[in-house]
């Protein structure tokens, strides 16, 4: 939210109907404050007021006229950076939101509803009724069903809250346990997957736990160590390192998007449907799990060690069901 | 090509069309319109008219995907005579209902639901939807841990279907059915998009079939195409709600029983979302049987499915074509 977006035309008539029930509402507000509150930088804001304050309603001979025009206080917007709306033309309220935009909004509330606790959940409900009526069309056909999160949320929040750390029991992705000690920073939910992005005491680094691989969640004694916060974290919910193995894929065209939360390097196009890929893998024992994905799309190219360690996987996994 | 020099910009013109259309009592017409709102007046001396015409056509479109309609008026003896159309923005429309309002623990919720399109197709609609919450004056609290939400979609045909979705069109598109190896080429106008158990669905009419059908996202391989001024209107329905509740029926019908290896990872994390047995044996509902050997799958050894026989077979099968294409190199 804090980078600094480029405006469409979209965004920015969006921008300009919601100006004006803003300033109508607010009185004098600083431009700073006004790109805080629509999280746009405030040159953009600048550029917006400029254009707000020059529009309006043509007469019927085509030009526009001074009191068919919006105008602002503009010795206040030169000397303290202020706006001040002093006469607004045609509208003044809040513009209704389209069937998109409310579908989006509803289809990313259910999606995420997980967060909120069942004691709460009338939450919720108010606001999918709200945004249905603030719509200017029925909402379309989007639903996303929730994404259950798998440990208690309020353990959480309540050692953030404290500024406490967690522990926890984590098995990985290969059935090896350890304690944890860690400082929650954020919750990451991908897909269908919750994770949880925290420093970590042991070993005094960020870390990345999948939230259904935790099991015995409770607040610590021990206070936070890292100054580090949410938004210091990028997306990568992994980050490649230098050890880690790269291994090249064919894979089919069509099913790339399937793996990008792997982060795949497209290499080569090996044929009008396929392509050679790269990821890279902590360990060899990741790429077995990494091509059952989508069987049949991917097949190991190099190196060898990789392409015997998918087999040897598939034929263990064969071994259960032929004795 | 004749084509508009335009010095206003677009922004300016969009929302000069909407100021004139919202004050205006009785409606404008097309030539009103283009003969004095800024942005199309500078223009409409100098030019011929048909670009114009379709500058304003595209414009009417993107104003009502923001969710301003536009109301058009006919008199009855003016019938056909398209000229006479007038145009004009209802203040009942276009306002935000009075007394609607969200409290600072909405809004915050609602910046994460946002957030959760960031990468994907509808990041502008929910952040224009977020600009028009903030102007009614609400700000956000900080929240105690931060959620950053993610939805993946298959972008491509994500976009055409959505696209169709809201405009009633009918697409062309090659679709791979589950255990199938060749994609079909199929005709169909999206009814609904629903993301279920981490999977995106789409309910569709499918004119081959003549009948509704379900279809996988993922599964659609090709980009899908627009049949050219064809429409499929539908009677409005809750098409999304019937889609999951009928995949909820089917995950009752059928019932499927794995043994894990105890203590592994398939063990933790299924136990951890089918409710927990502490033995090592599960039993759950699934909705494809298919999708379901295309999960278990990539537990590889940690897990033996027990029944269905057909289920057994799926992922016996996946792991029979995965050493196939993976023999080794000596």
């Amino acid at each position: 939210m804090s980078v600094p977006q480029r405006l469409e035309a979209s965004d920015r008539v969006t921008l300009l109907m919601s100006f004006v029930p803003y300033l109508i509402d607010q009185g004098p507000v600083s431009i700073d404050r006004l790109a805080q509150h629509f999280s746009i930088t405030p040159a953009q804001v600048l550029e917006l007021v400029l254009l707000l304050a020059m529009s309006g309603v043509p007469g019927d001979d085509g030009y526009y006229q001074h009191q068919d025009l919006f105008d602002i206080n503009w010795d206040l917007l030169e000397e303290q950076q202020i706006v001040e709306l002093w006469q607004h033309v045609a509208v003044e309220a809040t513009p209704r939101f389209s069937a998109r935009e409310a579908a989006a909004l509803l289809a990313g509330l259910q999606y995420i509803s997980g967060i909120v606790p069942d004691s709460e959940k009338v939450i919720v409900e108010n606001l999918v009724r709200k945004i249905s009526l603030g719509a200017s069309a029925a909402p379309e056909n989007l639903l996303i069903s929730p994404a259950p999160v798998p440990v208690d949320l309020e353990i959480m929040r309540s050692a953030v809250s404290s500024g406490n750390s967690v522990q926890f029991n984590y098995q990985n992705a290969f059935g090896i346990q350890a304690q944890r000690l860690v400082d929650p920073l954020r919750l990451d939910l991908v897909g269908e997957s919750w994770y949880l992005r925290a420093w970590c005491h042991d070993r005094d680094a960020l870390r990345t736990f999948r939230l259904d691989r935790i099991s015995e969640l409770s607040v610590s004694d021990s206070p936070f160590v890292t100054r580090l916060n949410a938004e210091d974290l990028g997306d990568e919910l992994f980050e490649v390192s230098e050890t880690d193995l790269r291994v090249r894929f064919s894979i089919e065209e069509s099913a790339l998007p399937l793996i990008s939360a792997y982060k795949p390097v497209v290499i080569s196009s090996l044929s009008q449907d396929s392509l050679e890929i790269e990821v890279a893998f902590s360990s060899l024992s990741s790429v077995p799990i990494f091509v059952a994905h989508i069987p049949g799309s991917i097949t190991v190219l190099n190196p060898p060690a990789a392409i015997e360690a998918v087999q040897l996987w598939a034929k263990q996994a064969l071994a259960s069901y032929n004795a | 090509m004749a084509r508009a020099e335009n010095k206003v910009k677009k922004e300016d013109r969009l929302f000069s069309l909407i100021l004139a259309l919202v004050s205006s009592r009785e409606g404008l017409t097309k030539n009103e319109i283009l003969k004095t709102v800024r942005g199309y007046s500078d223009i409409y001396a100098y030019s011929g008219n048909t670009a114009l015409d379709k500058m304003f056509e595209r414009d009417k479109e993107e104003i009502r995907s923001m969710g301003v309609i536009i109301d058009t008026l006919e008199l009855p003896e003016e019938e056909g005579q398209t000229h006479n159309i007038r145009y004009s923005i209802s203040r009942s429309n276009y306002d935000f209902p009075e007394g609607l309002s969200f409290t600072s623990d909405e809004l915050t919720l609602l910046n994460v639901a946002a957030a959760a399109w960031r990468e994907a197709s509808l990041s502008s609609d929910s952040r224009h939807a977020l600009t028009k919450i903030r102007s009614l004056g609400v700000s956000a609290n900080d929240p105690l841990i931060g959620v950053a939400p993610q939805i993946r979609t298959n972008e491509r045909a994500f976009e055409a279907v959505e696209e169709a979705l809201e405009n009633e069109l009918i697409l062309t598109f090659n679709y791979l059915k589950p255990g199938q190896s060749k994609p079909q080429h199929r005709t169909a106008s999206p009814l609904a998009v629903l993301s279920w158990g981490g999977l995106w669905y789409v309910l569709a009419y499918d004119f081959d079939a003549e009948a509704e059908r379900t279809f996988l996202l993922k599964r659609i391989v090709s980009h899908p195409k627009r049949i050219p001024q064809k429409t499929h209107p539908r009677p409005a329905e809750n098409y999304a709600q019937r889609l999951r509740d009928e995949l909820e029926e089917l995950t009752r019908a059928n019932i499927a029983e794995i043994e894990c290896v105890e203590g592994s990872d398939a063990h933790l994390r299924l136990s951890a979302r089918f409710g927990s047995a502490n033995s090592s044996t599960l039993q759950f509902g699934y909705s494809d049987l298919e999708l379901l050997a295309d999960e278990l799958a990539m537990y590889g050894s940690q897990l033996r499915v027990i029944s269905p026989p057909a289920l057994r077979e799926a992922v016996r099968s996946r792991f029979i074509h995965i050493a196939n294409m993976h023999v080794g190199v000596n």
